[in-house]
């Protein structure tokens, strides 16, 4: 129950965040779109100008913190220097649009942000049905017609704990992720790496609520059963097993 | 009773949202009843947490935490470079 409310109040907390750095891309995007009045605008401007100086000096001010940002969500050296400096390039082509006002690292962070997820995107192997958003085909491979498993969990998995702590698990997890259709995968990577709220994803994803959970569902299970195959080695789904299992023998009284 | 498809969308699904009073007491009953869905609800959670540990809190492996606490400066200066490439333009 404790957990249960911690997790939903570092959700809660990760989602006013989120929002947070939304409202701000909104905001600019609207004062680009619709233009502010004149005065404000020049007024912005040069207040604008004392804040944005040298960007190479937003190497040595942010280049750490948006560098450690990308690493432990793409783990990988090169492409995070890569990410950071695509970050700095765009933040730069739009810097009019930054208030410098607000937080200069949250700005450059929620670029960041869209550029790690792009690159996410980019790197799926899965594909998306024609249908997608509200699809259940995929159910078929985890379920047969009776809504019982194929390849039932195996209850006497190890706990992972201890195994995350391994640097090839992040490689395994990696090769699962990428496995994902590119919706579920970036519905996955909002919703469980950045703690996103539904809301805001559904949004950005333009999928209804419902099929946002269809999407998460697929994305979970997916995740569980070749993270659980490929690193745990679980067996299950043996022919034998299988038949068994349209008996309802998996429905064992504990 | 709800089938095992239904009660491992009801356990995913009560990861991102709070599950009525009617859902709740079916995936309770089912789990009551299922180690496979038990397993399935217990790997999905743990799954949620590690994840959320690994990428909200500090990176325990020592070494994984040195290597990335620092944009390295070669690629720091070549980013400089680009950057003052765009601005000059």
């Amino acid at each position: 129950m404790h957990l249960t409310w911690r997790l939903t109040s570092c959700r809660q907390i990760g989602a006013l965040l989120v929002n947070f750095v939304r409202s701000r891309i909104f905001a600019f995007c609207t004062c680009s779109v619709h233009g502010v009045p004149m005065a404000s605008s020049a007024k912005r401007e040069s207040s604008h100008r004392q804040v944005s100086i040298d960007p190479a000096e937003w190497v040595d001010r942010h280049g750490d913190v948006l560098y450690r940002y990308a690493i432990v969500r793409v783990r990988k050296q090169e492409i995070a220097e890569d990410l950071v400096q695509e970050t700095l390039l765009a933040a730069l082509k739009s810097q009019d649009k930054f208030e410098g006002q607000s937080a200069e690292q949250v700005w450059l962070i929620g670029i960041l942000r869209h550029k790690i997820l792009d690159y996410l995107r980019s790197r799926s192997r899965g594909v998306d049905g024609r249908t997608e958003a509200g699809s259940t085909d995929w159910l078929a491979d985890f379920f047969d017609d009776r809504g019982n498993w194929r390849k039932p969990p195996d209850p006497t998995a190890v706990n992972p704990d201890s195994l995350v702590e391994r640097e090839e698990f992040w490689d395994v997890f990696d090769h699962c992720l990428e496995g994902l259709p590119p919706r579920a995968r970036e519905a996955f990577t909002r919703r469980v790496i950045e703690q996103e709220d539904t809301k805001s994803i559904s949004e950005a994803l333009s999928v209804t609520a419902n099929n946002l959970w269809v999407i998460l569902f697929r994305a979970r299970t997916q995740m569980r059963s070749c993270l659980m195959l490929k690193w745990f080695g679980e067996q299950g789904g043996t022919p034998r097993n299988e038949a068994g299992h349209r008996d309802t023998s998996d429905r064992r009284p504990s | 009773m709800i089938s095992c498809k239904k009660a491992a969308e009801l356990t995913c699904q009560s990861l991102d949202r709070r599950l009525s009073l009617g859902e709740r007491f079916k995936l309770r009953t089912h789990l009551l009843m299922c180690k496979a869905c038990n397993a399935f609800r217990k790997q999905s959670i743990e799954l949620d947490r590690l994840l959320n540990k690994r990428f909200h809190s500090r990176v325990s492996d020592e070494e994984f935490q040195r290597a990335v606490e620092h944009l390295p400066g070669d690629s720091c200066n070549r980013i400089k470079q680009r950057l003052r490439e765009v601005v000059e333009q």
